[in-house]
């Protein structure tokens, strides 16, 4: 026993040595200034080789040290709450618009209108972009890569069954996914979410479709009798196996890369999921191509769901001015065009926007003219979007199920988004 | 006699044949998918298509894979020891010692138990960083002890109850003072107990995400659960077949300690569960 213990002692001893170390570096290297950035695609096999060359150009440009703090995409938004309710040094962060609202409702960002200059934001941005890093009349976000949710469709599927343009109204959308459903060959026509929070965010550009909405402008639950139509619409489909239970952004896109979906929603990082594959990412356009929402009436304006990344800088930062000076090179046309080039993420600046590059690049034309006419997701701005949600999704299940009427369905929402708000 | 007729047979073979494709065909999936291409991860196909073992060599040739593999190892073996150190003096505590507040203490403990670990998170991180400890393993080490001790202390408390007192008065009658008697007489008479709960530590720590992930962000001292996660679960591509042979990779150290030590494993657990 006493040997055990004495040679456990030593092992220990000796890993100890490990175990020390300093902690997380937040102090100025030389003359440089050192700032922290947060995020996760930093840490994501597809991006971590851009993002450390981000940095380290930046680094040797400047003389300023930028560390990296990364977590996965799913737990971005609770680890920046965390480290900032611990008070830990945190001057720039990666956000999506899913997550913006939620940091921003802590108080803890920097009105980049004081930071960058409003005349700045403006000269190089687009009114409608800059909007969508706006609250309560601050600019709380740096758009940083844009684009939309919009419908994404296999043109090798859509060949098969007959089909070498893109249904544009819903009348062609449902003979088109009759024709694949007679294809037989075991493909899903339209997979649209019918679970998790992903429902809900399908739902809402098939109710603007239909001509109504989950809220009005004054917050008020609208819900109009249109509302009724779309969840028949999707009992209908339903019933006729073009769109199935249990489906979420996850499985669509497992699915969709498998060959087995015809159309799913989703954003540009589709890509991805297709390149992760194994498809060529020259040749993803052939496999996964983007298309405007069909609309209900020809002459109708198509829908679709904002999607993107932000910047934002902290107000507790020390150095906002570095953390500022960071963003504008991260959104510079040398190091966008980079990033759009390797990962496809499209730029939003004026100047980078506009190239030729990105204005003729076959996978990105379908989100970007989707983006066009783009909206935020109905939740974005609100403190309890996830409890919306659960609801919009449980009472649309309900009446999948069979459990309730599509009548029911619009009046059972209503009534608890009412009480929700 | 239950045991020998024809129904119950039926009945123990069926329901180890569906106990045993629970257990086991999620790990065969892991493999199949580990050793398909990864153009053919999506592909419903069960060891009978095309067969490779890239995925598996690209893990054991990643360096970062690697750094994440010792850091998980470090980090594992030194919590082990030190939860069942401090859960072997504090069940002696408890199970020799007479002293004012041992039973709330104990409930204590054992209430620790009841609240899950993500709601801890927010206590621990600011203990951590006021104590300069964020960053370091030293923070995960504090963390993994703290939420073994409660399942540590209580099983070995059942082990120690099980020691003779008299033995323990005899050694003190011979002159041995209660170090004595703990290091010489009554910890390796535990030891199938002890190395359960180091088995437990060590898997506790090893599958930990949370902690491991919000206490520790330097790449460099990354653990192997995190890094696997951010590394290959992205937020629009999953590469299934690295996460699967990474997984494969990652399971092998706990395998091996477990099946070399799972006869002290399982005695230790059911030590003291009838009393003879």
């Amino acid at each position: 026993m006493r040997k055990l213990l004495s040679i456990a002692l030593v092992m220990i001893l000796s890993l100890s040595l490990f175990a020390g170390g300093a902690n997380e570096s937040t102090v100025a290297d030389g003359e440089g200034t050192s700032i922290v950035w947060a995020g996760w695609s930093g840490e994501e096999e597809a991006t971590r080789d851009i993002f450390q060359r981000m940095r380290t150009t930046y680094e040797e440009m400047s003389g300023n040290t930028v560390n990296w703090v990364g977590w996965t995409w799913a737990d971005t938004a609770q680890q920046l709450l965390i480290r900032l309710q611990g008070g830990e040094q945190l001057d720039i962060a990666q956000a999506d618009i899913g997550i913006f609202n939620t940091v921003a409702q802590t108080g803890t960002l920097a009105d980049l209108n004081e930071v960058f200059g409003e005349e700045w934001l403006k000269e190089n941005f687009a009114e409608a972009t800059l909007a969508v890093g706006q609250i309560d009349g601050k600019q709380l976000g740096l758009p940083w890569s844009m684009a939309s949710i919009t419908m994404v469709y296999n043109p090798e599927i859509l060949s098969r069954a007959g089909w070498d343009t893109v249904p544009t109204t819903i009348e062609e959308f449902e003979a088109c996914m009759a024709d694949i459903a007679a294809l037989g060959e075991g493909i899903i026509p339209y997979g649209v979410s019918t679970k998790d929070d992903t429902a809900a965010g399908d739902l809402m550009p098939w109710l603007w479709t239909f001509g109504t909405s989950l809220f009005n402008e004054d917050g008020t639950v609208n819900l109009g009798p249109e509302a009724v139509d779309t969840i028949n619409w999707y009992k209908d489909m339903l019933a006729k196996g073009y769109i199935q239970m249990d489906i979420g952004r996850g499985d669509a896109r497992q699915l969709f890369a498998q060959g087995k979906m015809a159309f799913y929603d989703d954003a540009v990082v589709a890509k991805g999921q297709a390149v992760s594959a194994g498809v060529d990412p020259a040749e993803v356009v052939n496999v996964c191509s983007a298309m405007p929402r069909p609309v209900l009436n020809e002459g109708d304006e198509s829908q679709s769901t904002m999607w993107g990344h932000m910047l934002v800088i902290f107000d507790s930062s020390k150095h906002k001015d570095t953390a500022a000076d960071f963003a504008k090179f991260l959104i510079s046309d040398e190091v966008a065009l980079e990033y759009f080039e390797q990962n496809g993420m499209p730029p939003v600046t004026n100047s980078a926007a506009n190239t030729e590059e990105v204005l003729n690049d076959p996978y990105l034309k379908g989100f970007l003219d989707a983006t066009a006419t783009a909206k935020l997701d109905e939740t974005a701005r609100m403190t309890n979007a996830s409890e919306i949600k659960t609801i919009v999704v449980e009472e649309l299940q309900r009446t999948l199920l069979g459990q309730t009427t599509a009548e029911e369905c619009v009046e059972n929402m209503r009534a608890r988004l009412s009480s929700a708000i | 006699m239950f045991q020998k007729t024809l129904a119950f047979r039926i009945f123990f073979t069926v329901s180890l044949f569906l106990i045993g494709c629970f257990v086991f065909l999620p790990l065969l999936w892991m493999i199949n998918t580990a050793l398909k291409p990864a153009d053919k991860t999506f592909t419903l196909y069960f060891f009978a298509g095309e067969l490779t073992l890239d995925n598996i060599i690209g893990i054991l040739s990643d360096k970062t894979i690697m750094t994440y593999l010792r850091n998980s190892l470090i980090v594992s073996f030194l919590s082990s020891f030190m939860a069942t150190l401090v859960s072997s003096f504090a069940a002696y505590s408890f199970s020799k010692f007479r002293y004012r507040g041992r039973k709330a203490i104990m409930g204590a403990f054992m209430m620790s138990q009841a609240f899950p670990q993500a709601i801890l998170l927010l206590a621990i991180y600011l203990m951590m960083q006021r104590f300069h400890l964020l960053g370091s393993y030293w923070s995960l080490l504090i963390s993994y002890v703290v939420f073994t001790l409660p399942v540590g202390t209580w099983t070995l408390k059942g082990y120690f109850d099980g020691i003779s007192n008299s033995l323990i008065e005899s050694a003190k009658i011979d002159g041995a003072g209660n170090l004595r008697i703990m290091t010489r007489i009554v910890f390796p008479m535990a030891i199938p107990g002890m190395i359960s709960i180091a088995i437990y530590g060590f898997v506790w720590s090893w599958n930990d995400l949370l902690y491991a992930m919000t206490l520790v962000t330097d790449p460099s001292r990354r653990t192997l659960a995190p890094g696997l996660v951010m590394t290959y679960l992205g937020e629009a591509s999953t590469n299934w077949a690295a996460m699967m042979s990474a997984s494969i990779v990652a399971s092998i150290p706990v395998t091996i300690i477990f099946v070399f030590l799972q006869r002290y494993f399982i005695t230790g657990l059911t030590s003291g569960a009838v009393k003879e």
